[in-house]
């Protein structure tokens, strides 16, 4: 299944537009398959395996050394891990922002990206505007994003934020507990969750969100949960309560 | 995990090619710094805080470092028109002043501190038996910090660098070479760099400065069993080899802090090691981005792995230090003044809201 993946994300690099577009939607569906079925590569149904040999069949394109480079290219994985913790984290403006139970209101949002990263990662830096145009280009309803400063002071993250304005919130993880409770090791990492804040996709490293579609994230959801139901395997249980909510905060 | 764009085995190769450089070509080195002088230097810390706001605090690095073969740390002095105490952290023993100030309206401290140091430099042709580490001190220079952990990708990273490599000179260089030929000192990172080793591997970005760099010496030797140790300091004079991007360019120092590194060798003791400023030739020499058979470089790689030029301030080999008194988080490690107002901590990298100048005066010893 590794060479599935060495072939089909170098096109997903070079081949631009519409042939990536599609190749994307193949990825989120795999991505999302049941979880709890091993490494990325190896939980791709035989049915989306026979569908990649022909689209990299016909990509034949990507060069050996396209592969090499793209297999470092940014993809993003399933998690098949549990849920993740809960945290309260202050915003720049030191408004409380909780992820997770105690829950004071069902989340309306259909997809949370929980993104950790620092000022002085590059990577990070150059991610962030990908991501917010991804912000911009979704339904606020539909998609919530929370970004987390992980191990800065306050003013280091607000003279950044004053420079490279976003459009959702950055909390800030002063102490890392969080990212240590979410067991992030690098920056940037990026977990993608439902809307009962289960993840089901993430990153360690960074992504071009400029690929990430969310209505095409959904749909493959509900695959994945077709494709739950057609099988004997438990889905993992999670508390339906829990929510993303903001209170306190300077008056 | 992969390797990415780097490869390892690049390291063993050009370890070679120095190894079978022609003794005649390494005495033409332009770094080869040597003990024997000792010099002794003054440094003024000056910390203004910008907008007070509040209960004012600052802590200020002073120098704790005292090896006997290459640097003294005498006593510190400091004025302030707040209150100040010399307080030390208790695992690593750094030394810093607290000061303190209730509702000032210019806090003010300046901080006097007299060094000696001189070129360090260890012969790697003549192993003998150095000084046995002390079992803490294994202990403490072999575990993980914070932001240098010695599992998961680190130790990963350091297995496939150290191969089948038996002793631990071998291992040590390997990964000396590793760090040489795999990173990149990067001009835009601020400061020194936050030296978040896990980070950077996992990103496969492993460019940045001295604390970026060599704290990935330090966590890929201690993750392969070696002692190795951070130690953070600040330039104070031109480098007398004639290499710009080693040295400051004034009295004022403000922004020459840097770290070295050391790893114990129990045939030599410990040993100094500096890849970071292997990169940093590489980078600003003249005419700019050398490659690593520029004579320069090799002189440099040559020479920083095993030698140290006496023209830098040991301040400690801190991390994870609880500052007292201090609302915010643990503090990776101390090399630039801190300070903290009821608004939360400063940037210290900041000229906007928290100011401070360092100048270095050479005193006859």
């Amino acid at each position: 299944m590794k060479g599935f993946c060495a072939a089909v994300v170098p096109c997903q690099k070079h081949a631009l537009t519409q042939s990536a577009r599609q190749l994307q939607i193949v990825t989120v569906a795999q991505a999302v398959a049941p979880a709890g079925r091993g490494s990325h590569f190896s939980s791709i149904t035989s049915a989306i395996f026979g569908f990649s040999l022909a689209l990299c069949a016909g990509f034949a394109c990507c060069s050996l050394a396209a592969k090499a480079a793209a297999i470092e290219s940014a993809k993003l994985t399933v998690w098949t891990g549990g849920s993740k913790p809960a945290f309260v984290l202050d915003d720049l403006d030191k408004t409380k922002v909780s992820f997770g139970p105690p829950a004071l209101e069902t989340s309306s949002h259909e997809v949370v990206i929980v993104h950790f990263f620092a000022t002085w990662c590059e990577p990070c830096r150059e991610e962030l505007p990908a991501l917010r145009r991804l912000a911009e280009r979704t339904d606020s309803r539909r998609l919530r994003v929370l970004t987390i400063s992980v191990g800065e002071v306050d003013a280091r993250v607000r003279n950044f934020a004053d420079k490279f304005p976003m459009n959702f919130p950055i909390l800030l993880d002063r102490d890392r507990t969080v990212a240590r409770a979410w067991n992030v090791s690098g920056l940037p990492t990026t977990f993608v969750l439902d809307r009962d804040l289960r993840p089901r996709l993430f990153i360690e490293r960074d992504y071009d969100w400029d690929q990430f579609d969310v209505p095409d994230f959904l749909k493959s959801l509900g695959s994945a949960k077709q494709s739950d139901a057609q099988t004997t395997r438990s889905v993992p249980t999670f508390d339906t309560t829990t929510t993303i909510t903001t209170t306190g905060g300077k008056p | 995990m992969t390797f990415h764009r780097r490869d390892i085995l690049k390291a063993g190769a050009s370890m070679m090619a120095i190894a079978a450089m022609p003794r005649s070509a390494q005495a033409q080195a332009a770094f080869a710094p040597k003990p024997g002088a000792w010099r002794q230097f003054e440094i003024v810390t000056r910390l203004d805080i910008a907008r007070p706001e509040g209960k004012v605090q600052a802590w200020i690095p002073v120098p704790s470092v005292n090896e006997a073969d290459w640097f003294k740390s005498a006593v510190s002095n400091w004025t302030t028109n707040g209150a100040a105490s010399l307080k030390h952290d208790s695992k690593y023993k750094a030394g810093f002043v607290h000061a303190e100030w209730e509702g000032s309206q210019n806090p003010v401290i300046e901080v006097t501190s007299r060094i000696q140091t001189q070129d360090r430099s260890i012969d790697l042709d003549r192993p003998g038996k150095a000084a046995a580490l002390a079992d803490a001190d294994r202990k403490l220079y072999t575990e993980p910090t914070s932001l240098i952990p010695t599992g998961g990708i680190v130790k990963q990273t350091s297995d496939k660098i150290v191969g089948s490599a038996t002793t631990d000179m071998e291992k040590a260089r390997k990964i000396f070479d590793w760090v040489v030929e795999n990173s990149a000192r990067n001009a835009s990172t601020r400061g020194c760099g936050i030296g978040d080793i896990a980070a950077m591997l996992t990103s496969d970005n492993l460019t940045g400065k001295c604390a970026d760099l060599n704290a990935l010496y330090v966590g890929l030797a201690r993750a392969a069993g070696l002692p190795a140790r951070d130690v953070y300091g600040i330039r104070v004079a031109p480098s007398k080899f004639g290499y710009k991007s080693l040295g400051t360019g004034s009295a004022v120092i403000t922004k020459a802090q840097h770290c070295r590194a050391e790893v114990y060798l129990s045939e030599f003791g410990w040993v100094p090691v500096d890849p970071a400023d292997v990169r940093k030739v590489i980078l600003e020499e003249p005419p700019a981005n050398l490659t690593l058979d520029d004579p320069k470089v090799v002189a440099a790689r040559a020479g920083l792995f095993g030698s140290w030029e006496g023209n830098w301030l040991a301040y400690n080999f801190a991390h994870d230090i609880t500052l007292p008194g201090a609302k915010g988080p643990l503090l990776e490690f101390l090399m630039y003044p801190q300070a903290e107002t009821t608004a939360g901590r400063l940037d210290c990298l900041d000229p906007d809201t928290f100011k401070y100048t360092i100048v270095a005066k050479e005193l006859s010893v």
